[in-house]
């Protein structure tokens, strides 16, 4: 029991018999922290159906040890009362958010994507307006809990967000659509940012957050904002699939977003088998062609639109030694990345060829 | 403040079974306040070091103190460090202030302790007028200078940078190198700093440890392993242009021990001829290393050196002004290259005497790589 270290700590303090006791409620001036009743003081703790506890000294205080006492318990009620409160809050809270995430396991489990959630689950109004979708899919057993998380993403946020704990590790975050407005505004405007830039930077400021402040290294995934009632299920598994995509052909990237892998989407839709023949076809004399260097090479020139200078410059080498590797790699494959057509095969067999190793 | 000490640490990506690991047995006492940087090619290992040193991937195999502690499962955050990566983000939705303030504030801080950690950082990064901007309206610059902030404040007992320069163009770059010096020195503060580039290494280290395909090849201050480095390796990935590399022959010749090979015929140093002797190198194929700033041009330094002249051929002279490069031709097999004065007066298609400082010659072993005078 919550008191008992206080209790002992008066009975050191005063030298005296201390003791819990319960009293009729109505034996008790409606509002006094403290009481004398049979030559004992009795001290407010908590009322109880029609009782009242308390804690009891014999009548031997002074006044300012009594209003002292009445003083310390009185605090110390306040605050216990106040986190009992709060917690009972946010636990109702989170009994629906339990039914939510039941729901959405019953849909997977049926395969039924389309339907909507149900009214009864919907004081959670949140659903009803336009979210940003977030799933963050950390390491399992952590044991890491939902309202630490919570928390940590409402203070981030500086708004209330909606969290729902779905596999052990996995979080579906939807977070309101002014953190997206919230994120551009600034009063100087610079060149308009498009939707999927804002989306990026706050995944990237999330995932930046997360990784220092919470769990460490986590994989995320964000979308475009939507209306939770409706697609619960579809987001939900479109982020899933970004994320596995993302963790499957960019081993290095942990914030994962649709829109960055739809050429990776595509592909993983191949037969294996089909796509170990590609490569091997593509990248003929692949042990020579894919050192690491290549590879790095090739990967930049094209995240750099194909652009000479820009790699050389990127990669710290001079324009010659760029021009005489892509030459290298011309002479052993065949294949020429500096003419638009050979860069698209050379690309694509570059995506396939990290998943076919 | 506090040191750190790696214990034969390994790095075996899941899936990756296979290959070879990402790092590998890496043993590294890191001294408390120390400036270390980890360099080496891309791939070899830098960044899992530094990640499993965070926190952010496992440590496959072996042990990681920081202080006296042994953390190799205590979560980032509570391991008392703070990082910049190449890849850092800001909290896009709040300004600078909010940004660094952040970290602190779930700490629980104190308003006014947050308030004066907030301003001093912002003082020193000389930001202080970008307090209320949101990251969109910062150059790449100040970006740069509010990600070190947020790890300022923090006050951590190690610093982790990433490649935190490599998205700043060359400029910004070496300006913000001398800046985070500064800074160290400053906060008196472990540093572990990952850079690709050489220079970067050499000019902020207080310890380099150079690494390739994961393993540690040297690790030591950037005298020591610019004036003498352990191998190949290392030799010919500090210093910029890189050291020369002569294929040849070491040959005894009336009481001499000669270095030779096509359009070379040098004598070694009688000091550096005492241990290739010692180590029965006489008679063997060998490589010999020449940086090319020992590579020298002026009338003097080739009167006083009568046994390390060369005759070559100026195929290019690249004149920067204060110094020049010249691409040699018939110094051995491949191009060498020589850096000497800008005033040198040497010219496209010359043919050239010059010698080498033969005390800073290195000689290395043709199948093991490794220095042969560094070796014990
Ligand atoms: N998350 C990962 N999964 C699998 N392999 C990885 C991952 N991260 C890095 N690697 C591999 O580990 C090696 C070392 O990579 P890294 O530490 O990033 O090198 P560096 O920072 O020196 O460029 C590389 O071969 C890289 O492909
Ligand atoms: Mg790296």
């Amino acid at each position: 029991m919550k008191w008992e270290p206080l209790k002992k700590r008066l009975e050191q303090i005063l030298n005296a018999d201390v003791r819990f006791e319960t009293i009729a409620s109505q034996q008790w001036v409606n509002g006094a922290d403290s009481l004398e009743l049979a030559g004992r003081i009795h001290f407010y703790l908590r009322k109880q159906n029609k009782t009242i506890e308390t804690l009891s000294v014999e009548s031997v205080l002074t006044r300012s040890e009594r209003q002292l006492i009445e003083l310390m318990v009185r605090t110390f009620r306040e605050q216990d009362e106040w986190s009992v409160n709060g917690r009972q809050a946010e636990a109702d809270g989170l009994q629906n958010i339990k039914l939510l995430r039941s729901w959405i396991f019953r849909q997977l489990e049926k395969g039924k994507m389309d339907e909507e959630v149900p009214d009864a689950l919907s004081s959670l109004g949140a659903l009803y307006h336009t979210r940003v979708p977030i799933l963050v899919l950390g390491e399992s057993g952590n044991g890491k809990h939902t309202l630490e998380l919570k928390r940590l993403l409402e203070s981030f946020f500086d708004t209330e967000i909606l969290l729902v704990p779905l596999l052990d590790g996995e979080w579906m975050i939807l977070a309101p659509e002014s953190v997206i407005s919230a994120s551009r505004a600034d009063g100087r405007t610079g060149e308009e940012e498009s939707l999927e830039e804002s989306l990026e930077s706050i995944g990237m400021g999330l995932h930046e957050m997360l990784t220092e402040e919470w769990i460490g290294e986590c994989h995320l995934s964000i979308d475009y904002p939507f209306v939770p009632a409706k697609d619960l299920v579809p987001a939900l598994l479109r982020m899933r699939e970004t994320i596995a995509l993302g963790r499957r052909f960019r081993v290095q990237l942990h914030v994962h977003l649709p829109w960055q892998l739809r050429l990776e989407k595509l592909l993983s839709l191949l037969p294996e088998a089909e796509t170990r023949k590609f490569v091997e076809q593509i990248l003929k004399r692949m042990d020579y062609a894919m050192d690491p260097e290549t590879l790095q090479t090739l990967e930049q020139f094209f995240e750099l639109d194909c652009n000479v200078s820009e790699t050389a410059k990127k990669l710290y080498i001079h324009r010659n030694t760029l021009l005489y590797r892509l030459d290298k790699f011309k002479q052993e494959t065949g294949l020429d990345v500096r003419t638009f057509s050979d860069a698209v095969l050379v690309k694509i067999a570059l995506v396939l060829y990290k998943v076919t190793k | 403040m506090a040191g750190l000490r790696l214990e034969h640490v390994y790095k075996i990506y899941p899936g990756a079974e296979n290959e070879p690991p990402a790092v590998s047995d890496f043993n590294l006492e890191i001294e408390d306040k120390e400036f270390l940087v980890l360099v080496g090619p891309s791939g070899c290992g830098k960044s899992t070091t530094l990640r499993m040193i965070a926190g952010l991937e496992e440590i496959t195999k072996g042990n990681l103190y920081i202080g006296d502690r042994l953390v190799n499962d205590v979560a980032p955050k509570d391991r008392d460090i703070a990082m910049v990566f190449q890849s850092y983000a800001l909290y896009p939705h709040m300004n600078v202030y909010q940004n660094m303030a952040f970290g602190l504030k779930l700490r629980k801080f104190k308003k006014a302790e947050i308030d004066k950690r907030v301003r001093e950082a912002a003082k020193i990064l000389d930001i202080e007028h970008l307090l209320d901007r949101k990251p969109k309206a910062l150059s790449g610059g100040q970006r740069q200078r509010v990600a070190l902030g947020r790890a300022i404040v923090r006050e951590p007992q190690v610093f982790l940078m990433d490649e935190p320069l490599s998205n700043l163009d060359a400029k910004l770059r070496v300006q913000m190198r001398a800046e985070i010096s500064k800074l160290h020195k400053r906060l008196e503060t472990t540093v572990i700093y990952v850079t690709h580039d050489q220079t970067e290494a050499m000019t902020m280290g207080s310890r380099i440890v150079i690494m390739k395909d994961g393993v540690i090849q040297q690790a030591a201050t950037p005298e020591e392993v610019y004036n003498r480095p352990v191998n190949m390796f290392v030799a010919g990935f500090i210093g910029s242009p890189a050291m020369n590399f002569i294929n040849g022959r070491l040959e005894e010749e009336a009481g001499q021990l000669h270095f030779k090979t096509d359009g070379v015929d040098v004598i070694i140093p009688e000091g550096k001829a005492k241990i290739l002797r010692n180590k029965g190198y006489v008679g063997k194929e060998v490589v010999f290393g020449i940086r090319p700033e020992d590579i020298h041009s002026e009338p003097l330094f080739l009167e006083a050196s009568p046994n390390s002249k060369i005759n070559a051929f100026v195929e290019v002279a690249e004149n920067l002004g204060h110094e020049m490069f010249l691409y040699l031709n018939g110094v051995g097999k491949d191009t060498v290259i020589a850096r000497v004065d800008g005033r040198s007066g040497l010219k496209d298609n010359m043919n050239v005497t010059l010698a080498f400082d033969m005390n800073k010659c290195q000689v290395f072993d043709k199948d093991t790589e490794r220095a042969i005078f560094q070796e014990d």
